[in-house]
């Protein structure tokens, strides 16, 4: 078959990109990546086949400047544009732009998208095809306006607290801010306008109840240019801190047939209304009667679109691809869409990122001087990161995606416990403790999820703590032995590993024999 | 020399304080290896006799059990300070660490040095530097403003969050060395509270 283009612009950078540049390998089609001077050397400049600079830095000056981005696409013949997430990825004017020189935008239609990733918009639009929506309000909120004060406090008043100021341009918890009571309202309107502007270039916000205790469901959706539109099934990425996602399964687990066809059925009808081509995915909370309320659409690819493509076996955007050329839902996508609700296996994804968990997820970049990723059966490694990789500060902390896939639930977690005590990363704090400590938590186990498990559960400060008594120990006796060097009648506290023997599982063993014969007596 | 006091002897050099480049409330251990004429024998944490046994398996990785709990390592390699100090990165666990080690006698000497110099030390400035890199979005503050414990001084956004940099105590602001729209890199100084 021959490609759907023959070059394709990757207007993203990091994981996403190399993820997309994978795909059009695979389909003939040549690449071109933008970057920033931050990322000359990074991976998706070095995974495409051109690469062209953009800009400085800060992502306002390169990445999220769209006549750069259509310029660089225009200059190197590109036929297509593929977003990737965040950045441009659901500015209706980055499309319209891309359509207006005449390029394909692989994604839905400007006007869709203005009509779905405007989570204002996209609200009304649901409550009038009569899909359940989060309480909250349904124009934008008005923002340093002494005047208005009285009017959004007593709109905040009816929806009741805690609520949420959210970005309409917004995702991945970006300008969002918690608000338990009145006075705080303007100052959390303000720091939330600030944030969304920053990052989205569109300070729009909005109030929406927040829903506690609730799980967090998306459907993933594809459509065609003929109106047709299907679910290829749920995730669940309950897993969160500060709706910002950290962990994702699909499919939902303990959800009935007839609760996930009903689920899927409201979300295509939600996209057919808004006239969605290729992809998008709608996000629902579930509260604790099982009732589904819609949260918002985000029109385009997800950053947990892989444990879909493990469960369904698809290349969801390879699908984006030949839906973007004009071709029809393809028969492996509508075969997917007739097992949906009654899936096989089960994948679950772990979102690597360059945060301490141990001091409340802050950011920390760094350079890496040490990078091994888990291998084997049923393990995927979604990265852009090579050893001696610096992670900038000015973009996003997610380095790496670590999804894993089996035959069931529980199989999925002893996979994705195997795959992570197999990750290495060194020269940068990652979120890997935090990863290994939910995958043997019980309650993660019995899949007792809830968008509250990380504040209920994880304590931080503690683990660090205790890993921290381990690293002073290690540290001071590998310092003894070094200032000691060989000198007479001193003894090595620090074994050296015998020539020949590498097995890891072998020496783990053999430390914890080591450990357990010299207990003192 | 007999051969016990060739054992204390060494053992006294042999002995080292660890702690971390972080937070000051982490914890700090004084760290002695066993008799050297004894494999047996335990290493002494802060006086404490512990199980300990190490295994380094090639440059980077090791193995320790302590009291019977294996963890896997990566251990950075070492960078020589003076006076017998040194500091690498160590992973257990998935978190990283920056421990710096330094012989027990010298780290004696410098308590005690400290502990004499102490009262002036908490009158005295404090600078408040970046710990991580970003950009300046906010300066709640000036020259001259007197501030609170914990009032919020700068805001730096990294990695499109923001951080609110707070006061370590109670003091004037003596200096100001960042504006809005400033990048700054770990360590930078930020501002000077006295």
């Amino acid at each position: 078959m021959s490609p759907p283009f023959r070059r394709l612009l990757v207007a993203n950078r990091g994981e996403i990109a190399v993820r997309i540049i994978r795909t059009c390998r695979e389909l003939g089609i040549e690449t071109v990546a933008v970057y920033s001077d931050a990322d000359a050397a990074a991976g998706h400049v070095r995974a495409a086949d051109i690469a062209v600079c953009i800009g400085p830095a800060p992502a306002a000056e390169s990445y999220l400047r769209i006549d750069a981005v259509v310029q660089a696409a225009v200059e190197t013949g590109a036929e297509a544009v593929h977003p990737g997430y965040g950045f441009l990825a659901e500015r209706a004017e980055f499309a319209a732009a891309v359509v207006a020189a005449g390029l394909v935008f692989v994604g839905p239609s400007p006007d869709a998208i203005h009509r779905l990733g405007d989570k204002l918009a996209a609200r009304r639009l649901a409550a009038e095809v009569g899909v359940p929506v989060v309480p909250g309000t349904l124009d934008p909120a008005p923002v340093d306006r002494p005047d208005a004060v009285a009017a959004i406090v007593a709109e905040a008043d009816r929806i009741g607290y805690p609520l949420l100021v959210k970005a309409a341009a917004g995702g991945g918890g970006r300008g969002m801010r918690r608000v338990e009571r009145a006075a705080d309202l303007p100052a959390a309107l303000a720091a939330g306008a600030q944030e969304a502007s920053a990052s989205f270039g569109d300070g729009t916000v909005y109030l929406e109840r927040e829903v506690l205790p609730a799980r967090h469901i998306e459907v993933q959706l594809l459509g065609d240019a003929s109106g047709r539109v299907v679910a290829l099934g749920e995730r669940d990425c309950s897993i969160q801190r500060r709706h910002q996602k950290l962990i994702e399964e699909a499919p939902a687990p303990g959800i009935e047939p007839a609760d996930r066809r009903m689920l899927h059925a409201l979300a295509v009808r939600l996209a057919m209304a808004a006239g969605l081509r290729n992809a998008a995915t709608a996000e629902f909370l579930r509260d604790s009667d099982g009732r589904f309320w819609f949260l918002e659409v985000n029109t385009r690819l997800q950053v947990e679109h892989g444990v879909t493509e493990l469960v369904t076996g698809l290349d969801i955007v390879a699908e984006q691809l030949h839906l973007a050329a004009g071709e029809t839902l393809s028969p492996a996508v509508l075969a997917a869409a007739e097992r949906a609700a009654e899936p096989d296996g089960h994948a679950i994804e772990v979102r690597l990122s360059a945060e301490d968990p141990g001091r409340g997820f802050a950011p920390a970049a760094g350079t890496i001087s040490h990078w091994s990723m888990a291998a084997g059966p049923g393990v995927r490694v979604d990265t852009a990161i090579a050893p001696g990789d610096r992670v900038p500060p000015d973009y996003d902390p997610l380095i790496a995606k670590l999804l894993v896939h089996a035959g069931t639930r529980e199989a999925a977690v002893d996979r994705l416990r195997r795959a992570l005590d197999e990750t290495e990363v060194g020269g940068v704090q990652t979120t890997l403790p935090f990863d290994r400590f939910v995958v043997r938590h019980p309650s993660f186990r019995e899949a007792d999820l809830s968008t509250g498990w990380v504040e209920r559960w994880w304590d931080g400060p503690a683990e660090r703590r205790s890993a921290i008594e381990v690293a002073l120990l290690v540290g001071a006796l590998t310092a003894i032995d070094e200032r000691a060097g060989t000198a007479e009648g001193t003894r090595p506290v620090v074994g050296e590993a015998p020539a020949g023997d590498s097995s890891d599982g072998a020496w783990r063993a053999a430390g914890r024999a080591a450990s357990i014969a010299r207990w003192p007596r | 020399m007999s051969d016990d006091g060739l054992r204390q002897g060494s053992a006294a050099v042999r002995s080292s304080v660890a702690r971390t480049h972080r937070d000051p409330g982490d914890p700090i251990l004084v760290v002695e290896p066993g008799r050297s004429d004894d494999p047996q024998a335990p290493v002494l944490v802060d006086g404490v006799p512990r199980s300990v046994g190490l295994r380094r398996l090639g440059d980077r990785r090791a193995v320790v059990g302590i009291d019977g709990t294996p963890h896997s390592l990566l251990l950075g390699p070492a960078r020589r300070g003076d006076g017998g100090s040194s500091t690498r990165e160590v992973v257990v666990d998935g978190w990283l660490v920056t421990v710096e080690t330094e012989p027990a006698e010298r780290a004696a000497l410098r308590d005690r040095a400290s502990r004499r110099t102490g009262g002036a030390d908490a009158a005295g400035p404090l600078e408040v530097r970046a710990s991580i890199p970003g950009r300046i979005v906010a300066v709640a503050v000036a020259e001259g403003d007197e501030v609170a414990a914990e009032q919020g001084l700068v805001v730096l956004e990294a990695m499109k969050m923001q951080n609110e940099i707070r006061a370590g105590r109670h003091g004037i602001v003596e200096r100001l060395a960042v504006g809005v729209g400033e990048n700054v890199e770990v360590g930078d100084l930020l501002l000077v509270i006295r």
